[in-house]
């Protein structure tokens, strides 16, 4: 009994810590779509700084805690201006690399700080690098409390009670505040969100300050109970990420829960379960386990599945050169390597050395991630089985080549068994299961003592093949390169051949994929089967360049930082993995010569992630870009020469006579926009005047929402001009507009489904006697003021939309079909709103594809057909025969 | 106007059509909706059929449900006589079933050229990847032959300049274009076009109209084109079948449908 109380005291405080953790990658993931691994590294760096001022500087807890919290809430918003805003677009790869490359700086720099403070100015305070359980925010020496069976100490007291207050404070925010109402509908819809008038931008600095400063607070409390190092606060935050997960990257409410279950649940798993004691690691693995098994069967990618969703690659620039170019500089690196192996030191040969073996390791990204477009983060426990298994093999008494061919193909097996989460899972949830399964491996296969010889591991020597004794690091090094070579050549092979051709295909597009008879499935195991076989060569490579293998040599987190260097230099091409290689092994050397600190390397990872942001495919593209470019210039000449569409104006304004009178409200003037390369409007001119419906026409595609888009805000007009109330609003963000007095009735009900009624109304109406008389209106919404919107029938979901404008009648509303899918006794409904708005002075722009229905109501009317006015008059002189010809003649 | 094995009416007897896909009373519910509702369509050998219908309608479903992307709730789609209500999209594109999408999906991280072979070769020929890591694949039996279809296909489609660049980097035109010469470039025998034209200059679209047209004079190929662009439709079609709600509202020649107070007044609301 005793033993189970304490073991849920204990589980109960580091599931508070999990939850803060996992609250705050929730609440910055669900605004930005961006996972920020750097969540424990902010953990770590708040208490360092805490722990500097109470023990360095001595200053009493509670401004240290405030200037702690207030220092990496501010870090948060300056990483969100730098990084995050920009990475919202950004390929999956691109985002885990940025927020990892974070991970690693922050904490660098942070004790670089501290260092220069003692080193250089002589400080008086600790250096603050692996200190074993910090004291927290309670007393120290601690309190410790007996109440009957439970015992619990001041500061496991305080991690909870911190926990709780975040908790009901963060939920009084966000449920009970006009602030916390704006995120909320942010997460819900954050398209919508602009057009309620709302500062998504705002909101998303808001969220990255708070989540910092809940991750800074997790870390203080936590304190007590881990020790002060990168590493520990980076394997917190794996657990985190399973609570997240459970949470699906969306509820506060379940990050919490998730984060205090598996808290308890590691807790007792550990204390009980000794069912499988013969693997010591089982009871660790637990959160990776969830992790892993909450992934495969929480985040299953539907888009994928629908195969609607075609991520936009761009093509290796390489790959078009001639033969010649393309081998040109991988020969002059060659013999420049070469050369180098026999000019430097015996110390920086062994460097070179490690980095050939490192580069073929890294080659293993080219092809998963590079050309396989999936982030795998479990590198570099393919390399290590790979050694493990030679090392295993070799003190059994096999030779080492074959041992290697044995290694290499057993890797390729566990590959192959890797990609199986890769058919059900995309993105960021493929990266964080393949990162589950790598730690997995870590705390329970590379923990199996007789696999791996405990902590010593396994000596790995140097071969002699043939007439080649590769002892010495020369022969050894110039054999690795030909080994790197004959890598690049096969991923050279690949990437023109059927099935590379394959596996791009898919990375492109799955569905476009399927659709000529290509098999996703086989393209991702083919990916992860070369991927793997590459990495675990590079593995035994590296073990017989050391000449042992150990667990503790390659961990798991180490795969993430050799995803980010590669990723920094330059992912899609095989010279990017063998420049990151070298850069990896040289760079300690090349930075050793300028400071004597050893935190400048991870510090350039960091700043490496806010380059990332600005150039996406690397510094290696960045670099060799402008060549490139030059050509694709040309080519994009050619391509202008295909001809395109011009632009046939045929419409004048609409401005009816007699009606001078009448304020033109929004006037558009040469209006062009589109998605992309996909020009929709192709300049239209059109005026909405105060106190009338303009109705606007055209059948399916012609361009109708797009046009609704470009006035509300919602897409950028690519030219032209959009003027509201004489107004030029072209560049002004949806929320400006709105604020300006538009309002948008968008295409799909305009409404926040997560959010209730009342909610949704106090959106737009912030004073509770507007919600009533919004309620005295539409008494059906009165009735199910707490329900929430996604619950209501799609009448009532159009009205809850509708509502707000009877009791606030905007200047300008931009109503898209609000009758779409609308039973006609509600439609009507909604076209009587329309009346009133009309009555009240205010100009309706309201786009149909069905004329008959809404022709009573209209004033004038506009005809759009493929993305031009082809009519554009008063209701009175639409002929409705020849408007039926011209939805069946669309274009002839 | 391309008339051969089909009369101008349309109103030919299946038997006399020679079949190639035949789609019959199809069902798909999305929740409690009803996409499509015991929709049917019967496509000749060398027959091209249009489906028009308002927003809505079911057409990109029904697309979704011949070329194997969505399983329907009931109903059969049968290719050349075989079912291959259960087969999936994959095995359907091998076996014939060839398709374009409402938004482009060109492969952006090949190049013009690799798209339309990847589309011809497939993944799954003899001696398997190795012979591809080892640099081998040119020398496999066909490649030669696939090659030449390919080269024939840039030059139907007038891609021919485009060859080498980034499929990912082409303006719409040359990417919806080259998405065609990718369903065309394996010899389908069932082509489903989904809005081929949307976002397309007229001069443009006149260029995809041109070289459908000349593909279809010496291939045998039935041809279901989805699209917004009535006048396309109109322009192009043996026979056009109009969907509302789900269901099939009127099927026929242009001439006749144009004239259809069904089908005006389901545009008209």
């Amino acid at each position: 009994m005793d033993k189970l109380i304490a073991l849920l005291v204990s589980g109960a405080v580091s599931g508070a810590v999990y939850s803060l953790l996992a609250i705050g990658l929730v609440l910055t993931y669900s605004v930005s779509r961006v996972f920020n691994f750097a969540q424990g590294a902010i953990a770590f760096a708040a208490t360092l700084l805490f722990y500097e001022l109470t023990q360095g500087l001595h200053w009493p807890t509670v401004p240290a805690l405030v200037v702690s919290i207030a220092v990496v809430s501010a870090l948060g918003l300056l990483v969100n201006e730098v990084v995050f805003r920009r990475l919202a677009e950004a390929e999956d790869a691109t985002k885990i690399v940025a927020t990892v490359g974070l991970s690693i700086a922050i904490p660098a720099l942070a004790l670089l700080i501290v260092e220069t403070a003692v080193d250089t100015f002589h400080a008086s305070i600790p250096r603050g690098d692996n200190i074993f359980l910090p004291p927290g925010l309670g007393p120290s020496p601690k309190h410790i409390w007996h109440w009957g069976p439970v015992t619990i100490d001041s500061n496991q007291v305080i991690a909870l009670s911190v926990a709780v207050v975040v908790s009901i404070g963060l939920w009084l925010l966000v449920n009970h505040t006009r602030t916390g109402l704006r995120m909320r509908a942010t997460v819900d819809r954050g398209s919508l969100a602009e057009y309620r008038g709302i500062d998504t931008i705002a909101v998303s600095r808001l969220a990255y300050a708070l989540s910092f400063g809940i991750a800074g607070l997790a870390g203080i409390t936590g304190a007590p109970f881990l020790s002060l190092t990168p590493t520990d606060y980076t394997g917190i935050l794996v657990v985190a990420a399973a609570a997240a997960v459970f949470a699906r990257l969306r509820s506060l409410p379940m990050a919490l829960v998730g984060g205090l279950l598996l808290g308890l649940a590691q807790s007792l798993f550990s204390g009980y379960v000794h069912l499988f004691e013969s693997i010591p690691g089982l009871a660790s693995a637990l959160p990776y386990l969830l992790l892993f098994f909450g992934l495969f069967f929480l985040a299953r990618d539907r888009r994928r599945i629908a195969g609607q969703v075609a991520e936009p690659v761009a093509a290796d620039p390489v790959a078009a050169l001639v033969w010649w170019r393309r081998l040109l500089p991988w020969a002059v690196g060659s013999v420049g390597l070469v050369v180098a192996f026999y000019v430097v030191s015996d110390y920086q040969l062994s460097l070179l050395t490690r980095g050939m073996a490192l580069a073929i390791i890294f080659l293993s990204f080219t092809v998963v991630t590079g050309i396989g477009g999936m982030v795998s983060l479990s590198q570099a426990s393919f390399a290590l089985l790979g050694a493990m298994v030679v090392g295993k093999l070799v003190a059994g008494g096999m030779a080492l080549v074959p041992a290697t061919i044995v290694a290499v193909a057993v890797t390729a097996l566990v590959g192959a068994l890797f990609a199986l989460p890769a058919l059900r899972l995309g993105g960021l949830s493929l990266a964080l299961s393949t990162l589950a399964l790598a730690l997995i491996g870590d705390t329970v296969l590379f923990a199996y003592k007789p696999f791996t010889n405990g902590s010593y591991g396994w000596t790995v020597p140097r071969p002699t093949i043939g007439p080649f004794d590769l002892g010495t690091d020369r022969a050894m090094a110039c054999a690795l390169l030909v080994v790197v070579l004959v890598i690049v050549w096969i991923i050279g092979n690949l990437r023109r051949s059927p099935s590379g051709r394959a596996i791009l295909a898919v990375r492109s597009s799955e569905a476009a994929a399927s659709s000529v008879g290509l098999s996703t499935a086989r393209s991702k195991f083919r990916v992860f089967v070369i991927s793997s076989a590459i990495a675990s060569l590079g593995g035994v490579m590296l073990a017989t360049v050391n000449g042992s293998v150990s667990s503790a040599s390659l961990p798991a987190q180490v795969g993430l930082s050799w995803l980010a260097i590669v990723v920094l230099v330059g992912i899609r091409r095989p010279a990017g993995a063998v420049i990151a290689a070298l850069l990896f092994v040289l760079s300690p050397e090349i930075i050793g010569h300028l400071t004597s600190s050893n935190r400048i390397q991870d510090i350039l990872f960091g700043l490496g992630a806010v380059q990332l942001a600005k150039s996406p495919d690397g510094i290696l593209t960045a670099f060799t870009g402008a060549r490139t470019r030059a050509r694709n210039r040309r080519a994009a000449v050619t391509v202008a020469d295909m001809p395109v569409a011009t632009n046939t104006p045929v419409a004048s304004p609409v401005r009816a006579a007699g009606l001078a009178e009448a304020t033109p409200i929004l006037e558009l003037e040469g209006l062009h926009a589109g998605y992309g390369a996909v020009e929709v409007l192709h300049g239209i001119d059109l005026t909405v005047l105060a106190g009338r419906i303009t109705l606007l026409l055209g059948a399916g595609g012609a361009g109708k929402s797009t046009l609704c888009a470009a006035v509300g805000g919602g897409l950028a007009a690519t030219g032209g001009e959009v003027r509201f109330q004489g107004e030029d609003v072209t560049v002004l963000a949806a929320h400006g507009r709105i604020r300006r007095g538009m309002a948008i009735a968008p295409e799909s009900r305009g409404i926040f489904p997560g959010c209730t009624v009342a909610e949704n109304l106090a959106v737009v109406l912030p004073d509770a006697a507007d919600r009533e008389l919004a309620y005295e209106r539409f008494p059906a919404l009165a009735s199910r003021r707490r329900v929430e919107a996604g619950y209501l029938s799609g009448g009532e979901q159009q009205m809850l939309a509708l509502a707000p404008l009877v009791v606030k009648p905007p200047t300008l509303l931009i109503a898209d079909e609000p009758g779409l899918g609308l039973a006609p006794m509600i439609v009507d409904q909604v076209y009587d709103v329309l009346r009133e708005l009309r009555a009240a002075g205010t100009a309706v722009l309201l786009s149909e594809e069905k004329a008959s229905r809404v022709l009573h109501l209209a004033d004038d009317v506009a005809f759009l057909t493929l993305g031009r006015l082809s009519w554009a008059g008063p209701a009175a002189d639409v002929d409705v025969d020849r408007l039926a010809d011209s939805y069946l003649e669309a274009r002839r | 106007m391309r008339g051969a094995p089909v009369g101008p009416s349309g109103s030919v007897p299946v038997a006399a059509r020679d079949t190639v896909l035949e789609v019959s009373e199809v069902a798909v519910q999305f929740g409690g909706v009803r996409a499509i509702d015991d929709a049917s369509l019967v496509v000749g050998r060398r027959e091209l059929v249009g489906v028009i219908g308002p927003n809505g309608a079911g057409k990109t479903t029904l697309f979704d449900v011949i070329s194997g992307f969505r399983r329907p709730t009931r109903g059969r789609v049968e290719l050349d006589g075989t079912d291959v209500t259960g087969r999936s999209v994959a095995w359907r594109a091998r076996h014939g079933v060839r398709r374009t999408f409402q938004r482009q999906q060109v492969f952006g991280a090949l190049t013009v050229r690799e798209n339309l072979l990847a589309a011809v070769e497939g993944d799954r020929m003899r001696g398997g990847v190795v012979v591809d890591l080892l640099g081998l694949s040119s020398r496999r039996s066909g490649a030669s032959r696939q090659a030449r279809r390919v080269d024939d296909v840039l030059e139907l489609c007038d891609l021919g300049a485009l060859r080498d660049v980034p499929a990912g980097s082409l303006p719409i035109g040359a990417a919806r274009m080259l998405e065609l010469g990718r369903a065309l470039v394996h010899e389908p025998r069932v082509l489903l076009l989904d809005e081929p034209t949307s976002g397309l200059g007229e001069a443009e679209a006149a260029a995809m109209s041109t070289a459908l047209r000349a593909y279809l004079a010496d291939h045998e190929c039935g041809v279901v084109l989805v699209e917004h662009d009535v006048g396309f439709v109109m322009d192009h079609c043996d026979r056009i079948v109009v969907l509302n709600l789900g269901a099939v509202l009127a099927a026929g020649p242009p001439d006749v449908i144009r004239a259809d107070p069904a089908v005006r007044a389901a545009y008209l609301g």
